[in-house]
């Protein structure tokens, strides 16, 4: 049974390791120097050479052969260290063996002199899965062992290593393997392998290697098994698609072409690309013409120089708060699994979704209406807006649309522009307060009060200037106007639209019989999209209770009916 | 697991043909891997696979292509009481692979082989390992000993740790083509034509749901309950749907079955909205769909599809069922 790549290639001498130079030097210093430490902590992602390092610092200091030529790799340690026999070398598996009587089991050997070997040394590999009584267990013998003894700490996860640990141990940081050195190893592994091997089929899978080396023979080990490693092998195997599918299915996106987007999708998904990977791809992509847009194109080293001008056009084409929002969109498919039964689903709803929503609105000033941004695509209105026939409105949740969530995001500091400055509640502020009103509900502490206010109606002013909210049952009107209750309300209107506003709560019963006044809704609502705080009813008298589901719900379930235009 | 593959070609698995090429290459060469990961959605053909190649590794006979199904190896193994043969999966439906079983894992690995020249241990739904589970793997994954083999199953190498990953060859299945499922089900299962394409079109590309809807007919007839039920409810009035909402609230055992078919056929719904209408799955029932598509527009479509993504996320994290039903029943559109 022959070895994996990975390990057949394990570097067996410093001048072998790549990627880790600064460590080496180091190491190599102390070596010479004689300046041991006792305690070494190995750092850093997956497959950069830890394990490796570990078992180089146990031959180096236990090497026969002179100071300045360890490890030699030749000398009977040497060799037994290779072959992984060394008595001295003691590797643990902090995984398996996580608990503290583990650890006290090794420790009760830690005094014995080394059998073969200078120093007795010992790799505990994984480190980070010890429990915390075998890290306290650690300890005292960590801080001072034995002269012979020297530990080797390695792992992943330093974040989990407790201080106490980390400040006995001399730390290494492992750091990714840079692309150009992935290549280089790769390259010399398939010609000592006698593999054929593309370059831009190494630079591939280099590239999916994210800075692992381990990773990077592993896949190239993958590649080679079926044969002659070239380009369209890898991106077959990777899921990878060529750049101009990505250019197809942005180009649609730019068009808000949802037809032929979908199409794209379909046909690279059936034609056996990864869904994911596409994202992933997708998502690079329009980063790329995000810095084009920016002014930052040269930071966007993947396309040729043929192909920028025609990137730049694109780039050109695309708002950026569309192209963040529609990266956000990519990343996060790319990022979430999805083990459903349609595995392009995800990828086809980003796409819908990036083509059909405009910009995302930005914190609106106060005094101007709420407007879908005109977007260079032909998109639909915000999702509210578009909803048909909706014979009852239920609660709060109705509100699934992208817009709505994004509402709710923390906006930038409210601005107050033009709001006057006193205490009256002009009609400008009143239409502000129903479009935020949603929005302010997701701050305030109590979330008692933010589900009894939500559905509130704001009708408008009394006579009294103040703000006066409508309820359908004295339940909820009670309750929101209990004192601390209503308080917490009129402070919160009142810092976020910089005025002092006071709040009467009142049944719509109530307020109905008394004459409207210009609590009859400023012209700017009628002309809005369903409210993105709420969704206001028009000034309409409801719906003749003949219906009796109509009237059921209305009365069991205070839903509000809303119209469709 | 079927016997007696006469040719290079005669592993019983449908599809992933470079899988099984570059799989048989290296058991004839001797070149197995030590450590082999199967990726890929459920159904899709991993633990055939995976199994298919623990046979060839612990066959005794002298076939040229292993496993040759009829020596005392092969047999034990179809029996399943092959002494050097472990398989270790989940605890019961959405329970967790503990940390206890790999251990039983490095020690089933620890001693040599009882009867064949290797011991292979496979280990199902690796994503639902706990992370002192996976994290236990990870030295013996990394250097065995020379006569261990693992296999390890999983949804999506990206569920993993990546250190897992990192350590093992990845056998990545994707979704098998329609046409392939189509001939599959006539050739092996003995379908008929059109019940294989209307099947094949909609595994999704998974010929074991494929071939368990063939074997049984309450499959089938699940996923057009769950239909009929999908569309009724745009139909309902609000009391009717919290009803609804009550009666498969009970039956619960189905729902992520159900919701699937309901992702499925929204997503049928997008699709026609989108002018790709020719990619959808429930072809029989294109007429209903095409009402619902021309009744709503694309993002309450958009924003149906996301709530039942969300109400599948739920149900994984043991919400309450009724109540996630009634949310999202009252999401529907009335139509």
């Amino acid at each position: 049974m022959t070895q994996a790549l990975y390990r057949k290639w394990r570097p067996q001498t410093f001048d072998d390791v790549v990627g880790q130079e600064h460590i080496v030097r180091t190491l190599r210093n102390a070596l010479h120097a004689g300046h041991l430490h006792h305690a070494y902590l190995l750092a850093g992602p997956r497959g950069t050479g830890k394990t490796t390092t570990a078992r180089l610092i146990a031959k180096a200091v236990n090497c026969l052969a002179p100071v300045g030529e360890r490890p030699c790799d030749q000398c009977e340690i040497c060799q037994a260290i290779t072959a992984g026999r060394l008595m001295d070398l003691v590797e643990i598996d902090a995984a398996s063996n996580t608990g503290v009587d583990n650890i006290r089991d090794l420790l009760e050997k830690v005094g014995f002199r080394p059998a073969q070997a200078q120093y007795k040394v010992y790799v505990v590999d994984e480190v980070h899965m010890l429990s915390t009584a075998a890290f306290n267990a650690l300890l005292k013998t960590l801080e001072e062992p034995p002269e012979h003894v020297i530990f080797v700490l390695a792992t992943t996860e330093v974040h989990k290593i407790p201080e106490t640990i980390l400040s006995r141990c001399q730390r290494f940081e492992f750091r990714r393997i840079p692309l150009a050195q992935l290549v280089g190893r790769l390259q010399a592994i398939a010609e000592a392998e006698n593999i054929q091997a593309e370059q831009e089929a190494l630079d591939l899978i280099a590239r999916a290697a994210t800075g692992s080396m381990r990773d990077a023979i592993s896949l190239f080990d993958q590649m080679a098994a079926g044969g002659d490693v070239t380009a369209d092998y890898v991106r077959l195997m990777l899921g990878a698609e060529r750049r101009e599918v990505v250019q197809s299915l942005l180009q649609a996106w730019l068009a808000g072409d949802l037809g032929a987007g979908v199409a794209v999708i379909n046909r690279a998904v059936d034609g056996g690309a990864d869904p994911r990977q596409l994202a992933r791809q997708t998502a690079d992509f329009l980063r790329g013409l995000l810095l084009m847009r920016l002014g930052a194109g040269e930071m966007w080293t993947d396309p040729t120089t043929e192909e920028r001008p025609h990137f730049q056009d694109m780039a050109r084409a695309a708002k950026p708060e569309r192209l963040v929002a529609a990266i956000r969109l990519f990343s996060q498919v790319a990022a979430i699994s999805r083990t459903g039964w349609q595995p392009q689903l995800p990828l086809e709803l980003a796409f819908v979704e990036a083509t059909l929503t405009p910009a995302p609105p930005a914190a609106p000033a106060i005094a101007q209406p709420v407007a879908a941004p005109p977007a260079a695509a032909p998109s639909a209105a915000p999702a509210p807006a578009a909803r048909r026939v909706r014979s009852v409105q239920p609660s709060a949740r109705a509100h699934t649309s992208t817009t709505a969530e994004r509402a709710k995001e923390p906006t930038t500091a409210v601005e107050v522009s033009g709001a006057p400055a006193s205490a009256e509640v002009s009609p400008e502020l009143l239409s502000a307060i129903r479009e935020r009103w949603r929005q302010m509900m997701g701050h305030i502490q109590s979330v008692k009060l933010a589900a009894l206010s939500r559905d509130a109606q704001i009708a408008g002013v009394d006579s009294a200037g103040k703000l006066v909210l409508l309820f359908q049952h004295s339940f909820h009107r009670d309750n929101v106007n209990q004192d601390d209750n209503r308080r917490m309300l009129e402070t919160l209107l009142s810092e976020t639209f910089k005025q002092p506003i006071y709040v009467r709560c009142m049944l719509e019963k109530e307020w109905e019989t008394q004459s409207k006044k210009a609590a009859a809704p400023p012209p700017t609502d009628a002309g809005q999209p369903a409210a993105r705080s709420r969704t206001t009813t028009p000034p309409e008298p409801p719906p003749p209770p003949d219906d009796e589901l109509v009237r059921r719900a209305q009365e069991e379930l205070g839903a509000v009916p809303k119209f469709s235009e | 697991m079927s016997s007696n593959p006469e040719t290079l070609s005669g592993w019983p698995i449908v599809g992933h043909e470079w899988a099984v090429r570059q799989l048989q290459l290296a058991v004839t060469h001797d070149e197995v891997p030590h450590a082999l990961l199967f990726t890929g959605p459920e159904s899709v053909g991993k633990f055939t696979l995976a199994r298919t190649v623990a046979a060839a590794l612990l066959c005794k006979s002298d076939a040229e292509l292993p496993p040759c199904g009829g020596c005392l190896s092969c047999r034990k193994l179809n029996s399943g009481n092959h002494p050097d043969f472990l398989f270790i999966e989940a605890d019961a439906k959405g329970g967790a692979l503990k940390i206890d079983q790999i251990r039983d894992v490095e020690r089933f690995l620890s001693l040599t082989p009882n009867e064949s020249r290797c011991k292979v241990a496979l280990i199902a739904d690796f994503e639902r390992a706990t992370i002192g589970a996976a994290n236990a793997l990870l030295k013996t994954l990394e250097e065995p000993p020379g006569y261990a083999h693992l296999m390890l199953l999983a949804q999506d190498a990206e569920l993993l740790l990546p250190t897992i990953v990192s350590r093992s060859r990845q056998i990545g299945l994707r979704p098998l083509g329609r046409q392939q499922v189509e001939e599959a089900l006539i050739a092996r299962w003995a379908v008929a034509p059109e019940q294989a394409e209307r099947l094949a079109r909609i595994s999704g590309g998974r010929i074991g749901w494929a071939v368990r809807a063939v074997t049984d007919p309450a499959y089938q007839e699940q996923m057009e309950q769950a239909l009929t039920a999908m569309l009724a409810v745009l139909a309902q009035d609000l009391p009717t749907r919290f009803e609804t909402a009550q009666e498969m609230g009970r039956d619960d055992a189905h729902l992520p079955e159900t919701l699937e078919y309901w992702l499925t056929g929204w997503r049928d719904v997008l699709l026609i909205q989108t002018d790709n209408a020719v990619k959808m799955t429930y072809r029989e029932h294109a007429n209903v769909l095409e009402k619902i598509a021309a009744q709503v527009d694309v993002a309450r479509t958009l924003a149906m599809i996301q709530a039942l993504e969300k109400a599948q996320q739920a149900l994984q994290r043991n919400v309450n069922t009724q109540l996630l039903l009634e949310n999202l029943l009252l999401d529907f559109p009335g139509l």
